[in-house]
């Protein structure tokens, strides 16, 4: 009774086929999986026929439903070579209708010899034998056939009756359509044509070859396109036959064809599993191939109706979510955090996302086997340490890290040709691969994202020492490593030198070496480097002095920071360092030269495989397509871990660079990544949103550690982490008279303008002068000196400002207030009397020799010392295109490098020593400074030492100079005053830090650096990734629009190691700017974005209620008429 | 069976625009390697010739030699219904007496198809001698076609005169005269604008404007333009498409126009 089936359904060749394409406006002829399923009986009613029903048995056993993997994944996992499918076999599957019997036959050897050429109807067959022939000379199995498609066909002709009947076979021919309607033709835009190529498929008969009618594009595919750019890549072949035809063909009627599709060896070849950025196939750029990808897709979607998931999202991430979750739930690993309940029971936000994911990574409790404390680990591990020392280790010895076909299953689903060929499909991309795809090998690491102060440092250094480098490694390293010379360049001078002997041996010589570089390369590809870390410069030298005061005292470790021009480029000498450290800039440069170059020396870091990579604020490469963020991926090592206080900022875009670094399978897939999380999320719909947040905190559960310091341990209850009190006080300032004349003056003319500009709805058009004008009011507050230190070019500003003064005094008596301001005023006018006087007068200042003017902004030329303005000398560079500018006056050679600033006197107008005064601000910042300071001296063990922020490097020159005049005034140096800010270098960086982190007695004689009790740091650039633990004493002079940055600088001081209690204290000028501020830092506190930092998503809305509040006019005062008092 | 197919309408209907004004009927000769058309004027004074390569088209088959004779005028009615962009199939069935014209937009979305009657059309191919000329004029031809067309406004007939200083065309007429010179420009920044000038002995010959102006209505099909003028010898104007083919015009001089020679 099969038989007869069989044979009925070979043999309806036309008649079927009617009815489904009147049926289904598309007429695509597809068998779903899906279908066979929800009729597990598989009677085969006629219309199936014989084809369909074999391709029904492959696809139920291959489909990849959750209850049938179980049983696969095994037998993939033992037994792939084993080729169990018999021809017999193979007939069973076509034969067959019972479902029992199809297991037995669905694992077949990957080589899968047999061919099922007697199940294919005889057109298809013939076609077949026609095409091996022409192409690979009738040896080859290739091309293959991978279906039929029925396509309906619009007639370009009238034909004679009877000239083309059904199952006559078709000639297709492919043309581009020129879609770019300019006109006269060989003018075309390269780039637009790629973009917009089409193709028409065009049908002619077999006999004369007329053309008489084209393929309709079906409805959910361009299938003539499609046809025509994978046919014109030579990656398939198309052959048809008129299926479906009247007795005459007039112009514009429809018939059917039935399409044959038979693939190419290369289609399969085509995009090779498992590379992520891998070589492509010659002749082909990014965009075709990313184009002929998406065809396969299509095509295969079309052929089979299971190309990627396009139509089964919902069912793909149930099941990856399932899949992903069933891994976390196993034994072994960490308990479930009840992630989906706490969805379903808060009220979700969106832009809680961020903080919601954070909070659902948090996880207290590890279950990992404890590792023993490593004896070089010169300190000791504190509890939670120790457990986030036996995660990273179990991660990185976890049994899971062979590559499991469960992984595979989730990225490849495995398919079959009509011809049972075995081939493996991806589900998103839609790339299609014969061989059984490797997915790489499951993430061996981690992200470590402990909140900042707790120690991610030591847990990363107790790490590299619990699970070092293989010792045979090492060793094999060393005993290979001394066959040769440790320094390549010596053995070359040698040779050279003897080579200048003795001439007959050159020869000789020549061919030892390159078999020595033969053997050299072949060294390097085999040994393993140490552990890589890579950081933002800033804290270089911190990881340094870490790794100095964990690590014990050992000959074998050794260290070498892979940076500047000292660097090591041997790839054999930097295999030997346990730790070698660099920074993201470094990498990047050496990846981009990597790119140009293939010698070992030039690759550097990439020339070796390293045993363990770990990147230490690893948000740095949140831009997945910066620099930095690719050229950590090319890096090779055993394992990767990503080390960051804040794995998420600003959304949930910023892990996925994280995760693609990783190599986290499939989500390292940046299309996978889009359609199931970035897409749903911004989608706006809360379900979608919940969904791709359930999905996005189960891929993390595993990867990610994150404790913060509230975390509580799990068997104390108490918080994991015991620093000492935090005591913050906010200092409230009452300005002078004078002051606050002057501040009311500024305040009011600027909140008038901004009123006028709020009238005018010019907000967003002046929103650089308003924030200009709310700087000038902020640094009111702090001293009126600030507002005088623009630049020269600005002069008129001051001008303004000195006018203005000048008008305030005007007409008064001479109270207090009244001479402040005339003395201010009278200092402005000296000053820019001199900034004039200088000006005119040539000798005093000398002129650029380019714009013969007196020099702006000066700089010099590290070779010949020669002055001018800096933008001139840029000017004159930038026009030089091809790096031999010279300078002007000598003619020696220059470049953007040789230029430096000249030491500017001061960036104040006004003379500081003759001139300075202390604000009221000031006056009480010295005063509480003294106080600290003294506390210190006298008792340096629960007093520390003082921290200064401020945002203005201007602010930070006056409380330095009001602290020398301290100094003076009382004839004793009682502060000692370190800078830190964006204007070091790295090097004085390091010193500055170090002598703020010596804790030498004031008593001692020791140098005045090592002394050195104050720090005066601007708040940007100290307030990140340092360790400022000798003070205990913190000076916030100015508020700062986002409460985290502030926060973030306090932490510096209140960290780990600190032991004594912290006293903050935050300067506030009462009735002000500032005080508005707070309130503003208080509002923003709730908000996760940092809405004055323009991060492009908040709403103009809220950030005008912002402005309005600092300018303190209510949002219906827009006139600003109030007259409440400020 | 003859089959063509223009990628895009455009092509075929500024060849008709550059043609149907000179000549209303013409014989398209087709090849196996291209389509070519000769044909004179009423008063026999200018000569057009059409080359279009086989190879330009997206589709080109001849199966045997033929010969369309066709009304310029109605196979320009019928190209006005195509869009500029749709796609262009000619084909003429074995012994058929009717061509037929397919039009599909890109989108496939609309499809029209005309038949067009061919006639018998009485010519004689000439055979136009491969001389040497004696001045050789490239230019961009938007500025063959304003010259001309600045120039027809004073007078009916124009003379050119290559000399050493350069190209002169003079006009005379009732109200005035005038003349424009054009000088050899290499055109640095756009070479699309560039003026060549080759001469090998000095010419000068008077033509009717008329002819001109006719014959600049090729000027949309390329963006450069040829002429070559010879003592006794027609005018040439060629207009080709780059890897499709040329149009190309024959004037022959006004003679006895002796007033303006002085």
């Amino acid at each position: 009774m099969d038989r007869m089936q069989t044979q009925i359904g070979n043999r309806h060749a036309s008649t079927p086929f009617q009815s489904q394409v009147g049926a289904a406006s598309s007429a695509r002829k597809r068998y779903r999986g899906g279908e066979a399923q929800r009729r597990p009986n598989s009677q085969a009613s006629h219309e199936t026929g014989a084809k369909s029903r074999q391709q029904h048995a492959a696809e139920r056993a291959y489909s990849p439903s959750a209850t049938s993997w179980e049983a696969k994944t095994g037998r993939l996992s033992d037994g792939v070579g084993s080729s169990r499918r018999t021809p017999a076999v193979g007939r069973e599957v076509f034969d067959s209708p019972t479902p029992e019997s199809e297991p037995a036959s669905s694992c077949a050897s990957p080589q899968d010899p047999v061919e099922d050429m007697d199940s294919l109807e005889p057109w298809i067959q013939k076609q077949l034998v026609a095409l091996r022939a022409e192409h690979g000379g009738g040896t080859t199995r290739w091309p293959k056939y991978l279906g039929s498609i029925l396509v309906p066909v619009r007639a370009t002709a009238t034909l004679e009756p009877m000239a083309v009947t059904s199952g006559a076979e078709l000639v297709l021919k492919v043309s581009p359509i020129m879609s770019n309607g300019t006109g006269s033709l060989g003018r075309h835009n390269r780039n637009r044509q790629r973009q917009r190529l089409r193709f028409a498929v065009r049908v002619c008969t077999a006999e004369h070859g007329r053309e008489f009618g084209r393929l309709e594009p079906l409805e959910a595919l361009d299938l003539p396109t499609c046809l025509g750019a994978l046919q014109s890549a030579n990656l398939i072949i198309a052959r048809a036959r008129a299926v479906d035809c009247p007795l005459h063909i007039r112009f514009a009627c429809v018939f059917i064809a039935e399409v044959a599709i038979f693939a190419a060896k290369s289609m399969f070849s085509f995009a090779a599993p498992g590379e992520r950025s891998g070589r492509r196939p010659a002749g082909f750029d990014a965009d075709q191939e990313d184009a002929l990808t998406h065809w396969i897709a299509q095509l295969f979607h079309s052929l089979t109706g299971s190309g990627t998931d396009t139509n089964e999202t919902t069912a793909l991430s149930s099941d990856t979510i399932t899949h992903t979750k069933a891994r976390i739930e196993a034994p072994g690993e960490r308990g479930s955090a009840s992630v989906t309940k706490c969805l379903r029971t808060e009220a979700f936000r969106p832009e809680d996302a961020v903080q919601w994911i954070l909070a659902a990574a948090e996880n207290v409790h590890v279950d990992a086997p404890p590792v023993p404390v490593p004896p070089l680990l010169a300190s000791t591990l504190r509890p939670y340490q120790q457990s986030a020392l036996n995660w990273m280790v179990a991660r990185e010895r976890a049994p899971s890290h062979t590559p499991s076909s469960d992984d595979t299953q989730q990225t490849w689903r495995e398919q079959r040709l009509p011809d049972g060929t075995r081939y493996f499909q991806h589900r998103v991309s839609g790339r299609v691969s014969l061989q059984p795809p490797m997915t790489s090998p499951a993430v061996a690491g981690g992200i470590l994202a402990d909140e900042m102060g707790l120690g991610k440092t030591v847990e990363a250094i107790s790490l590299m020492l619990a699970n070092p480098r293989p010792p045979q490694e090492q060793t094999r390293l060393d005993r290979q490593a001394a066959l040769f010379t440790k320094h390549p360049e010596r053995v070359t001078t040698e040779s050279h030198r003897e080579n200048e002997s003795d001439t007959k041996a050159g020869g000789r010589r020549a061919a030892n070496a390159a078999a020595a570089a033969q053997t050299r390369r072949s060294l390097v590809d085999s040994c393993c480097g140490g552990t890589l870390i890579v950081c933002p410069m800033s804290i270089l030298s911190q990881w340094c002095a870490e790794l100095n005061t964990h690590v014990a005292d050992d000959a074998d470790f050794i260290v070498h920071i892979y940076y500047a021009n000292d660097r090591e480029t041997d790839p054999l000498v930097l295999a030997r360092f346990q730790v070698v450290i660099t920074t993201y800039g470094t990498l990047y440069s050496t990846w981009k030269s990597t790119q140009q170059t293939e010698s070992a020396e030039a690759r550097g870091l990439y020339a070796l495989r390293w045993h363990r990579l770990i990147l230490d604020e690893a948000h740095v490469i949140k831009n997945p397509s910066s620099g930095c963020s690719r050229a950590v991926l090319d890096l090779r090592s055993r394992y990767r871990w990503a080390l960051t206080g804040t794995p998420l900022q600003n959304n949930l875009e910023d892990i996925y660079p994280l995760l693609r670094f990783l190599a986290v399978e499939p989500w390292s897939d940046a299309s996978l990544w889009k359609r199931y999380i970035a897409r749903p999320f911004e989608s706006g719909q809360a379900a979608k949103m919940q969904a791709a947040l359930s999905l996005l905190s189960s891929i993390l559960q595993p990867l990610m550690l994150r404790r913060t310091k509230r975390t509580l341990d799990e068997h104390t209850g108490a918080p994991i982490l015991e620093l000492p009190a935090k005591q913050t006080e906010v200092v409230y300032v009452d300005l002078s008279a004078a002051e606050r004349q002057l501040y009311d003056a500024v305040y009011k003319a600027s909140r008038a303008r901004f009123s006028t500009f709020l009238a005018d709805n010019q907000i967003t058009f002046y929103l650089t002068t308003v924030f200009e004008m709310l700087m000038r009011i902020r640094q009111l507050c702090d001293h009126p000196l600030l507002i005088m230190s623009c630049p020269a070019r600005d002069l008129h500003i001051l001008q303004d400002v000195q006018k203005f003064m000048q008008r305030l005094t005007e007409g008064r008596g001479s109270d207090q207030a009244t001479t402040y301001l005339e003395t201010l005023a009278g200092q402005l006018q000296q000053s820019l009397h001199d900034e004039r006087s200088i000006e005119s007068s040539t000798n005093t200042k000398p002129l650029c020799p380019i714009c013969l003017e007196s020099i702006d902004d000066a700089v010099a030329l590290r070779n010949c010392a020669h002055v001018f303005c800096r933008d001139c000398i840029l000017t004159l560079l930038l026009s030089n295109r091809h790096g031999n500018a010279q300078c002007p006056v000598c003619r020696k050679g220059c470049s953007f490098a040789d230029v430096m600033s000249t030491p500017r006197r001061s960036r104040f107008r006004v003379d500081l020593e003759r001139g300075f005064f202390l604000s009221t601000k000031l006056a009480r910042l010295v005063n509480d400074l003294v106080e600290a300071v003294q506390a210190f001296e006298r008792d340096p063990v629960r007093h520390g030492k003082c921290v200064v922020f401020s945002q203005w490097t201007g602010m930070l020159d006056l409380i330095e100079r009001a602290l020398q005049a301290w100094n003076h005034e009382h004839a004793r140096t009682l502060f000692q005053v370190g800078r830190l800010d964006g204007t070091l270098s790295q090097s004085r960086r390091t010193a500055v830090l170090e002598a703020f982190a010596t804790m030498n007695p004031s008593t001692s004689a020791a140098t005045a650096t090592g002394r050195m009790n104050v720090l005066l740091a601007s708040l940007r650039a100290g307030g990140v990734g340092l360790n400022l633990t000798a003070a205990s004493s913190v000076f916030l002079v100015d508020p700062w629009w986002n409460p985290y940055v502030e926060e973030q600088a306090m932490d510096r001081v209140h960290r780990m190691g600190q032991t004594r209690t912290v006293q903050i204290r935050r300067y506030i000028v009462r009735d002000s700017v500032e005080e508005r501020m707070l309130l503003l830092q208080d509002k923003k506190r709730s908000m996760v974005e940092d809405a004055l930092g323009s991060s492009g998503t908040e709403n103009q809305s809220s950030r005008l209620a912002d402005l309005l509040l600092l300018f303190s006019l209510d949002a219906g005062g827009a006139t600003g008429s109030r007259s409440k008092r400020l | 069976m003859f089959e063509a197919r223009f990628p895009e309408a455009l092509l075929l209907k500024k060849i008709l625009e550059a043609i149907k004004d000179l000549v209303q009927d013409a014989n398209f000769e087709c090849t196996e390697s291209g389509i070519t058309l000769q044909a004179m004027d009423n008063a026999h004074v200018s000569l057009v010739t059409l080359l279009l390569r086989g190879e330009g088209f997206d589709l080109y088959r001849v199966d045997k030699p033929e010969s369309l004779g066709i009304n310029l005028n109605s196979m320009s009615k019928i190209m006005r219904c195509a869009a500029n962009n749709d796609t262009v199939t000619v084909d003429k069935l074995e012994g058929a007496d009717t061509v037929r014209f397919l039009f599909e937009s890109p989108n496939a979305d609309r499809m029209s198809e005309f038949h067009l009657k061919l006639m018998d059309i009485d010519s004689e191919t000439l055979e136009i001698p491969e001389s040497m000329y004696h001045a050789e004029i490239e230019l961009p031809s938007a500025e063959l076609r304003r010259i001309v067309s600045d120039l027809s406004t004073m007078g009916d007939s124009v003379r050119i005169s290559v000399s050493k200083e350069g190209v002169r065309f003079t006009v005379r007429g009732d109200e005035g005269s005038g003349s424009v010179i054009l000088r050899q420009s290499t055109g640095v920044d756009k070479p699309e604008e560039a003026i060549h000038i080759v001469m090998n002995e000095p010419v000068e010959q008077s033509f009717a404007l008329k002819y001109l102006n006719l014959f600049c209505k090729a000027a949309p099909l390329s963006a450069r333009a040829q002429i070559k003028l010879s003592k006794d010898a027609p005018l040439l104007v060629n207009f080709s498409m780059n890897n499709i083919g040329y149009l190309a015009y024959y004037l022959a001089p006004k003679i006895g126009d002796e007033d303006i020679e002085e």
